[in-house]
C-alpha cells in the first residue's frame, strides 16, 4: 500500500468534512445539547410563567381547617414566590376553589363528582383537582381504599409546581394536627419525629493534616464526567464516520470512484475514507476535550479526570473510528443507491446505538458482569470501557489493556472484510448486492 | 481476424521493452457473460491505438483490465513492462467514458489533488497554463458543480494528462465536446504523442479513428476482430467501393445490383455506392454503366473504417 496516496485521500477527505454545514453545525450543537437542560431552565426562567392556574380542593377529612393550610400556602406563593430578583413574574399564580364535600360511602356521588372535576380539567378549566380523603386525621382507624391519602388529579403531570407545594404544606399540617388531637406537645415531639439523613459523601482525604471529604458538587461531577464523556465519544465517532456510506454511493453515482482508482488501489481508497474520518473525530474531540478541560481547570474541577483516562479515550476513539467506519463503507460499497444501503446501514447504526442503550444498567453498577462484558465487546467496548475507567473506582489495568487488544483486533478484522467488499463492490453499477453476494465477495475477494 | 501483414512483421521485430500494453489470452467474465474473450494485443510505445467496437463490445473492460482497476480471470496482461499493480500506475493516465470529479472541489484544487495523486506536484503556474491551454482560466477558482459538461470533460482530462504519463488510455475522450473543444484535445493528444506518450483510446468517431490511430483495433462480442494500420485493415477487409453519378434525366434501368461484380449498393439518391466483390473488373463495371446511362461520376475507393465496421458488426449499434 502506498502511504503517500493514502494520505493524500485522507487529506481530501478530512478537508471536504470540516468544510461541510453538519460539521459546523455539529460543532455549535454538541456544547448546546449537553448543556441543553441549564440554557433551557435559563431560557425558562427568563421567558417566565404568568399563567393563573385554577385548582379545585375537595376537603372529605372533616377538618376544615386543611383547606385553609392550603390557602396559607398558595397565599404565600403568591405574594413572595411568583417574581425573581428584578420583579418580573416568571412562575404561575395559584387560584383555590372549594369543592363541596361528598360522602365517600357514596360511591357513585363520589364518582360523578370526580368525573366532572376530570371535565373541567380536561377543559382546561382547572390545571388540577386535589382530594384530601376522610381517613387522613386517623391513620390508625380501619379505612376503606384511598380514604387515608390526598389525591393530585391532574393531566399535566410534568408541571410541578401545585403538588411541590401541597406536599410542603399539607402532610407535616396534617401531621401537626394528629399530634394535637392526641393529646401530646408538638413542639417536643417534632424533634424526635425528624428522620436522620443519610449523607453519601466521597473518601476521607488528608488534606494538610486536615481529613476532608470530596464535596457534594464533586460527587455530581463524578456522574457526569463519564456521561460526557460518552456522549462525546458516541458524537465524534458518529460525525467521522457515518457519512463515509453515503459519500462512496455518490463517488459510484457520480463515477468518480472509477476515476480515483486509475490512480490508487481499492485499499488506498478506503483507508484514505477511514482514516479522513479519524481525522474528523480527532479535531472534534480535541476541540471539546480540550474546552472541557480548560472548563475544568478554571473551575478547579480538573482533577476529576486522570490523564490515562483520557488517553484511553483517544485510543478507542481513533480505534472506534476505524471499527464503526470499516462497516459504513463496506456498507456504502456494497449497494448502489441510498435507499439500497438503508438495509445495510440502519443494522450498522443499531450496533453503534447498542452501548447507549445498556448506559442505564452499565452506570448502576459499572463493575458487575454487564458493564464487564460490553466493555470486552469489540463494537460497545469504545464507549462502555471508557464509562467504566471514568466511573470512580475505575477498572482493574489489565481490563482496558485486554479490551484494547480485543477491539484493536477486531477492527482490523472488520477493516480487512471491509476491504474485500470495498474493492469489488466500488465498481458495480446498477442493482446493488444483497447479502449472499457480499458473504461471497468477503470469501473470494 | 489476425493482425495485418505488415504490421504483424513490424511487431515481431520490436524487441519487448518496447509494447507499453501488452495482452495475452486475456479473458474476462461477469457472472455467464463473457465480456472479453482470449485477447491478444500489444500496442508499441509512442504509438496511437484506436480501439473501436460496438457498445458491449468489451472496450471499457479490456481499459479497465489494463488499468488494472478489475482483473482478467485469464491470460496475462504488461504494462509498460510491469505486471505488478503499482508498478506502471503513475505512469498511466486513464480517463474513463463517464466523466467523475468532485463537484465541490474548486477546479484548481481538484487538478492539484488528481495530479498529487499520480506521484506529480505541479509546479507554479503549471495548472494554469493548461487552463489557459484548455480555454479555462477563468474558471479555475470555480467550483467543478459550476462548470458545463463539456467544461468538465477538458477539466477531467487536464486531470489525467497532468502528470505527463508515459501511457495514456482514454475511453471516448472526444463523444459530447463540441468541434472546437474536441481540435483543442486533440491538438494536446498529438503534442504528448509527439513528447512520447503511447495513447491507446476507445471511440465511436470513425473519422478521429481514421485520421488520429496509427493503429486500430476493434472488439467485437469480446473477441478480436481487427488489428493493424488502417491500410492493412483496408487492405484485407476491403473489397473496393465505386462511387457513381449518372444522369437519369433520360431513362435507363436505376437497377446496379445485376451489374458484374456488384456485391452490394447503397443508394444515396444523386450517389450510388457499390460495393465491389473480389477481383471485380472496374472497366467492365464502368461500361457496363455507360450502357444504362450518361456516367457523370465514377470514382474508385478504398472502403472507410465506417464501411468495415459495418459489415463486421452488422445490425449492431456503431
Amino acid at each position: 500500500m502506498n502511504f503517500h496516496k493514502t494520505r493524500i485521500i485522507a487529506n481530501r477527505e478530512y478537508s471536504a468534512a470540516v468544510r461541510s454545514k453538519s460539521f459546523l453545525a455539529s460543532l455549535v450543537l454538541f456544547p448546546i445539547i449537553m448543556s441543553g437542560g441549564i440554557i433551557a431552565q435559563k431560557v425558562g426562567q427568563k421567558i417566565g410563567d404568568t399563567t393563573t392556574y385554577h385548582v379545585a380542593v375537595m376537603n372529605c377529612s372533616g377538618n376544615p381547617s386543611l383547606y385553609g393550610v392550603i390557602e396559607n400556602a398558595v397565599q404565600y406563593h403568591n405574594q413572595h414566590e411568583l417574581t425573581d430578583s428584578s420583579g418580573r413574574q416568571v412562575r404561575g399564580r395559584f387560584v383555590l376553589e372549594q369543592v363541596r364535600p361528598v360522602d365517600w360511602r357514596d360511591t357513585a356521588e363520589l364518582d360523578r363528582q370526580r368525573l366532572s372535576l376530570s371535565d373541567r380539567v380536561r377543559a382546561g378549566a382547572l390545571l388540577a383537582f386535589v382530594e384530601i380523603g376522610p381517613g387522613v386525621m386517623n391513620p390508625g382507624a380501619s379505612t376503606s381504599g384511598d380514604a387515608g391519602t390526598i389525591r393530585y388529579s391532574t393531566n399535566r403531570p410534568t408541571y410541578q409546581d401545585f403538588i411541590a407545594l401541597l406536599r410542603s404544606a399539607l402532610p407535616p399540617a396534617i401531621v401537626q394536627q394528629r399530634v394535637h388531637i392526641a393529646g401530646a406537645e408538638f413542639e417536643r415531639l417534632d424533634p424526635l419525629l425528624r428522620s436522620p439523613s443519610v449523607l453519601q459523601t466521597g473518601l476521607a482525604e488528608n488534606s494538610k493534616g486536615k481529613v476532608t471529604y470530596q464535596s457534594g458538587a464533586g460527587q455530581i461531577v463524578n456522574v457526569l464526567v463519564p456521561i460526557i464523556l460518552i456522549v462525546l465519544m458516541f458524537m465524534v465517532t458518529f460525525m467521522g464516520t457515518s457519512p463515509m456510506g453515503g459519500n462512496i454511493i455518490e463517488e459510484k453515482q457520480l463515477r468518480i470512484a472509477e476515476v480515483l482508482l486509475g490512480s490508487v488501489t481499492p485499499i488506498e481508497l478506503m483507508m484514505g475514507k477511514l482514516l479522513g474520518g479519524v481525522g474528523v473525530s480527532l479535531t472534534l474531540a480535541v476541540i471539546f476535550i480540550g474546552g472541557a478541560y480548560y472548563l475544568a481547570y478554571s473551575t478547579g474541577y480538573s482533577g476529576y479526570v486522570s490523564k490515562q483516562s483520557i488517553g484511553w479515550f483517544f485510543f478507542f476513539m481513533i480505534v472506534g473510528t476505524m471499527l464503526y467506519g470499516s462497516l459504513f463503507v463496506a456498507s456504502g460499497a456494497a449497494c448502489s443507491t441510498i435507499k439500497e444501503a438503508q438495509s445495510f446501514l440502519m443494522p450498522v447504526m443499531l450496533l453503534i446505538m447498542l452501548p447507549m442503550f445498556m448506559l442505564g444498567p452499565v452506570i448502576q453498577n459499572p463493575s458487575g458482569p454487564l458493564a464487564t462484558a460490553l466493555s470486552f465487546f469489540p463494537l460497545s467496548a469504545p464507549i462502555i470501557m471508557v464509562l467504566r475507567l471514568t466511573i470512580p473506582p475505575g477498572v482493574p489495568a489489565w481490563q482496558p489493556i485486554a479490551s484494547a487488544v480485543l477491539t484493536l483486533a477486531a477492527t482490523i478484522g472488520c477493516v480487512w472484510i471491509a476491504g474485500r467488499i470495498f474493492r469489488v463492490g466500488i465498481l458495480m453499477q446498477g442493482k446493488g448486492a444483497n447479502y449472499a453476494a457480499v458473504f461471497r465477495w468477503i470469501l473470494r475477494g | 481476424m489476425t493482425r495485418g501483414v505488415g504490421a504483424q512483421i513490424l511487431v515481431e521485430l520490436l524487441p519487448q521493452a518496447t509494447y507499453a500494453i501488452e495482452l495475452e489470452d486475456v479473458t474476462k467474465t461477469f457472472g455467464g457473460h463473457t465480456a472479453v474473450d482470449a485477447l491478444s494485443l500489444r500496442v508499441p510505445v509512442g504509438s496511437v491505438y484506436g480501439f473501436i467496437g460496438p457498445n458491449g463490445s468489451g472496450k471499457t473492460t479490456t481499459l479497465r483490465m489494463i488499468t488494472r482497476i478489475i482483473h482478467p480471470d485469464r491470460g496475462r496482461i504488461s504494462v509498460l513492462g510491469k505486471q505488478g499493480y503499482a508498478a506502471a500506475n503513475d505512469r498511466v493516465g486513464y480517463l474513463p467514458e463517464e466523466r467523475g470529479l468532485y463537484r465541490q472541489m474548486k477546479v484548481i484544487d481538484l487538478l492539484r489533488f488528481h495530479s498529487r495523486l499520480k506521484g506529480h506536484a505541479p509546479q507554479r503556474g503549471e495548472i494554469e497554463q493548461w487552463l489557459a491551454r484548455l480555454q479555462l482560466s477563468p474558471w479555475g477558482q470555480q467550483k467543478v458543480e459550476a462548470l458545463s459538461k463539456g467544461m468538465s470533460q477538458k477539466v477531467q482530462f487536464i486531470a489525467t494528462v497532468i502528470a505527463r504519463p508515459q501511457l495514456l488510455l482514454l475511453d471516448e475522450p472526444f463523444s459530447g465536446l463540441d468541434p472546437i473543444n474536441a481540435e483543442v484535445m486533440r491538438e494536446v493528444l498529438v503534442e504528448l504523442v509527439r513528447n512520447g506518450t503511447t495513447v491507446l483510446f476507445s471511440t465511436h468517431d470513425m473519422g478521429v479513428a481514421e485520421t488520429l490511430c496509427d493503429w486500430i483495433f476493434m472488439i467485437h462480442k469480446g473477441r478480436k476482430v481487427l488489428d493493424g494500420t488502417l491500410r492493412e485493415i483496408q487492405e484485407e477487409h476491403g473489397s473496393d467501393v465505386v462511387r457513381v453519378r449518372l444522369d437519369w434525366a433520360n431513362g435507363g434501368d436505376r437497377q446496379l445490383r445485376d451489374l458484374p461484380g456488384v456485391a452490394r449498393v447503397s443508394d444515396f439518391g444523386n450517389l450510388q455506392q457499390l460495393r465491389l466483390s473480389a477481383g471485380a473488373d472496374h472497366q467492365k463495371l464502368l461500361q457496363a454503366l455507360m450502357g444504362r446511362g450518361r456516367v457523370e461520376q465514377f470514382e474508385v475507393a478504398r472502403p472507410s473504417l465506417r464501411d468495415i465496421f459495418l459489415q463486421i458488426a452488422g445490425g449492431d449499434e456503431a
